[in-house]
């Protein structure tokens, strides 16, 4: 039982700071008071003549579960039941105890998660299976400054954004019900093909992301170049020497290269056209998230996941709005003036933030894209502590300063541009001269110009070239993603939501099916995709997930109801699963076939066995004990059983050299640990290492 | 469970993998690859105006880092062990 005097207005945070900035600004005095229970801290504050308890969350206390035990496929029916009895680990018991305890003495329940599908939809679990209620009032605020949130309380909904909750409820049924069925029906399948037991997940948004890597690494592996020619040329004007463009980029054959050198052996042109004109850059679009995500990645080199946590943790002490947003807006009710102003007190922007506001009007430039429930992302103005870290202190200065170049001048670049011709070959020098830097002052370092400037030259006066050349050039192949251009191709095809995008790239990796910061696919990954894609390609194939976003997004709109868009989303989950059901032998077997090629593949053969002479000594991982070791292939050839067997460092990484040791002819490793490096023998009884022990 | 067929496995002979038609020199990829290499010299005959098949396939071997790793593996295949 709680030890609060009831009767009381609940409020529900999502995290526990944010519970403690919610009950700050909330309390008359600022000061609420703290209790315990169950070791959670719970704020009790005065307003008006209410007593406001607000109590945390710690993101989801419920998870779904499927109803049955039996451990097969399909599974549609589910239940919310609370997250520390499906997860162990989940330390949630004592947030959901808490909230019990408190339901008999709340006269009123006002949610204060984020205003967003998952707060949404946390709110509303604890409402309905911890309070036993169905609706309750709703906080809506995009930063958790006071006036903000004081502003939430006094405009507060009376009841649940059922758009939202819908959106964010028929999102948690259906990733649960992919990622169920077809985890279940690939390891089913591989057991009833191969007799092994081997869990394979894959869920509707994580197959078409990882189908895209693994095709774009097709495109890779079956990338061809093709010859072309430049011409690389250089030209005196005044004093200085210019890099000259010819007219043509690229040439495609080389008797053209060739005859272009040719003809312009003299090294003379004539200067045919001099021209200029103005060129104006504009401001960015304010952040959305996405486009944070890029951004930090470009300069900081922070994984999209990376910058979401730091950014909610910015959000959370109150330093800039909700980063889960698709807006490019700022509209001027969220009082640019004194965000400005706020600004202009910190050292690192009062220049220009007080540059702003002596303007007589100041308009941010915004971008296309909107969000129904937040802005874009801006800075509160606050003043932050020093309890930023690095990366957090880096992520707010790239936000406060796209914030401020979005109230920028355009930049004005003159740029000038030489044309010189020789016979019938035009080269052209390009300079440019920044005339007004406009906003790009305000955004150093993040983003910066070049400048060139030409000399003064007279038309028709005749110029010498310091040489001309050609240069052979090949095609390149296409790049790989990084994390950041995956979350734009994601963003582009429409695979996932920006809340979403970043996890699911974080969970390929966590389940090694890609790897490297240039991502490509493990041989894991192409084994699972090839199999897919041969024979059940919607999993792997976009065209589905995006389908359903648009289903979903129509529950959001409410446009369709939520209980009879689920029923038809099971009844095609049906007919899917019955044709995998179908086909389930050939795709076990092959997807078997496929893990046993890439674990051979990812196995690690250091070179040839010096005892049978005949095997490999390849390094192995024990399932068992989690050491490895290196052992003979040919221990499983029934002819040779081979025996040998060599001991490995079960600290620091292993890897082969292509040296072998002078002494029993063994392989040469390398083990590093730590900074340190040590090339050795494998063999625990080789000479080198007696003679290193004597030493 | 997976029944071993006496009949010699209709696999890949670069990566292994099984084939999608037996009559097929390769799997899937690697035959894609050896198409792309096909259309590849006429277009490298385009540019060069003249360059021989062999000198077509020195030249591909010494590029480093853009060679396609399916095309490098049919190459070395079909020049080295075949």
């Amino acid at each position: 039982m709680s030890s609060i005097e009831p009767p009381y207005v609940l409020g529900i945070a999502e995290k526990p700071q944010a519970a403690r900035r919610l009950a700050y600004a909330l309390d008359e005095n600022n000061k609420p008071t703290i209790k315990k229970i169950r070791n959670i801290s719970i704020f009790v504050c005065k307003r008006n003549s209410d007593n406001i308890v607000i109590a945390p969350a710690v993101g989801h206390l419920f998870t779904l579960s499927s109803i049955g035990k039996t451990w097969n496929y399909p599974v549609l029916d589910y239940e919310w039941v609370p997250s520390h009895t499906i997860d162990k680990k989940a330390r949630t018991k004592n947030f959901t105890d808490t909230f019990k305890s408190l339901a008999k003495g709340a006269k009123n329940v006002i949610i204060m998660t984020d205003f967003d599908r998952e707060g949404e939809v946390i709110g509303y679990l604890i409402l309905k299976y911890l309070l036993g209620r169905t609706d309750a009032e709703r906080m809506k605020f995009s930063t958790l400054t006071v006036q903000d949130i004081l502003q939430a309380y006094d405009k507060r909904e009376k009841s649940l954004d059922v758009g939202f909750l819908n959106s964010g409820l028929i999102r948690h049924y259906v990733d649960w019900l992919y990622g169920i069925n077809y985890s279940r029906a690939l390891s089913l399948a591989i057991k009833k093909a191969s007799g092994q037991f081997k869990v394979i997940s894959i869920g509707r948004v994580q197959g078409p992301t990882l189908g895209s890597v693994v095709e774009l690494e097709n495109k890779i592996k079956k990338f061809l170049p093709v010859p072309f020619w430049t011409i690389e040329s250089e030209v005196i004007l005044g004093k200085e020497i210019f890099k000259a463009f010819y007219e043509k980029p690229k040439i495609e054959t080389q008797k053209e290269a060739i005859q272009i050198v040719k003809d312009c052996s003299d090294l003379i042109g004539k200067i045919t056209d001099i021209s200029e004109k103005t060129a104006y850059q504009y401001p960015f679009p304010p952040f959305d998230l996405g486009s944070l995500q890029r951004e930090a990645f470009r300069y900081f080199k922070f994984s999209p996941s990376k910058t979401l946590q730091y950014a909610e943790n910015l959000y959370l002490k109150a330093l800039i709005s909700y980063p889960r947003t698709d807006s490019q807006k700022l509209p001027m009710t969220l009082g640019h003036k004194n965000i400005l102003t706020k600004l202009s007190s910190q050292n690192n922007y009062s220049i220009f933030a007080n540059e702003i506001l002596a303007k007589k009007k100041f308009k941010p430039k915004e971008g296309q894209r909107s969000d129904a429930a937040h802005p874009a992302i801006h800075p509160t103005g606050n003043i932050p502590d020093n309890s930023l870290s690095a990366s957090e202190r880096k992520i707010y200065d790239l936000v406060v300063k796209r914030y401020l170049s979005v109230f920028g001048q355009r930049a004005e670049i003159l740029k000038g541009t030489i044309e010189i011709t020789v016979k019938t070959h035009k080269f052209e020098v390009r300079g440019s001269k920044i005339i007004d830097e406009g906003w790009i002052r305000y955004y150093k370092p993040y983003y910066s110009l070049s400048e060139q400037h030409l000399p003064n030259v007279k038309l028709n006066s005749e110029v010498k070239f310091s040489y001309i050349d050609f240069k052979e050039n090949f095609t390149s192949p296409p790049t790989r993603f990084n994390e950041s251009s995956l979350l734009k191709y994601m963003e582009t095809e429409k695979i996932g939501t920006k809340a979403t995008r970043a996890g699911i790239i974080k969970t390929l990796f966590d389940r090694g099916y890609v790897e490297g910061k240039e991502i490509s696919p493990t041989p894991l990954g192409i084994g699972v995709v090839d199999v897919l894609e041969d024979q059940y390609p919607v999993l792997v194939k976009s065209e589905m997930t995006r389908n359903l976003e648009d289903i979903m997004e129509d529950v959001q709109n409410k446009k369709t109801d939520i209980n009879s868009t689920i029923f038809s989303i099971k009844n095609e989950l049906k007919d899917l699963l019955i044709l995998f059901h179908k086909k389930e032998q050939e795709i076990g077997k092959m997807l078997y076939e496929n893990l046993r090629l890439s674990e051979k593949s990812e196995l690690t053969v250091l070179g040839k066995c010096q005892q049978c002479k005949t095997g490999d000594l390849r390094i192995i991982k024990s399932r068992k004990t989690g050491k490895r070791f290196v052992s003979c292939s040919a221990y499983f050839d029934k002819r040779i059983k081979c025996t040998a067997t060599y001991p490995l460092p079960n600290t620091g990484t292993v890897k082969p050299t292509t040296k072998t040791c002078p002494h029993d002819g063994l392989p040469i490793i390398e083990w590093q640990r730590g900074r340190r490096k040590y090339q050795m023998c494998i063999s625990p009884d080789c000479p080198s290492k007696k003679e290193d022990d004597k030493n | 469970m997976i029944k071993i067929s006496s009949k010699k496995p209709s696999i890949c002979p670069i990566c292994k993998k099984k084939k999608e038609n037996s009559k097929e020199a390769y799997c899937k990829n690697h035959n894609s690859a050896k198409k792309v290499l096909k259309q590849g010299y006429e277009s490298w005959l385009r540019a060069y105006g003249s360059i021989s098949y062999d000198e077509f396939i020195k030249k591909l071997l010494k590029l480093e880092g853009v060679v396609g790793d399916f095309i490098k593996e049919i190459v070395e295949y079909e020049f080295y062990f075949k």
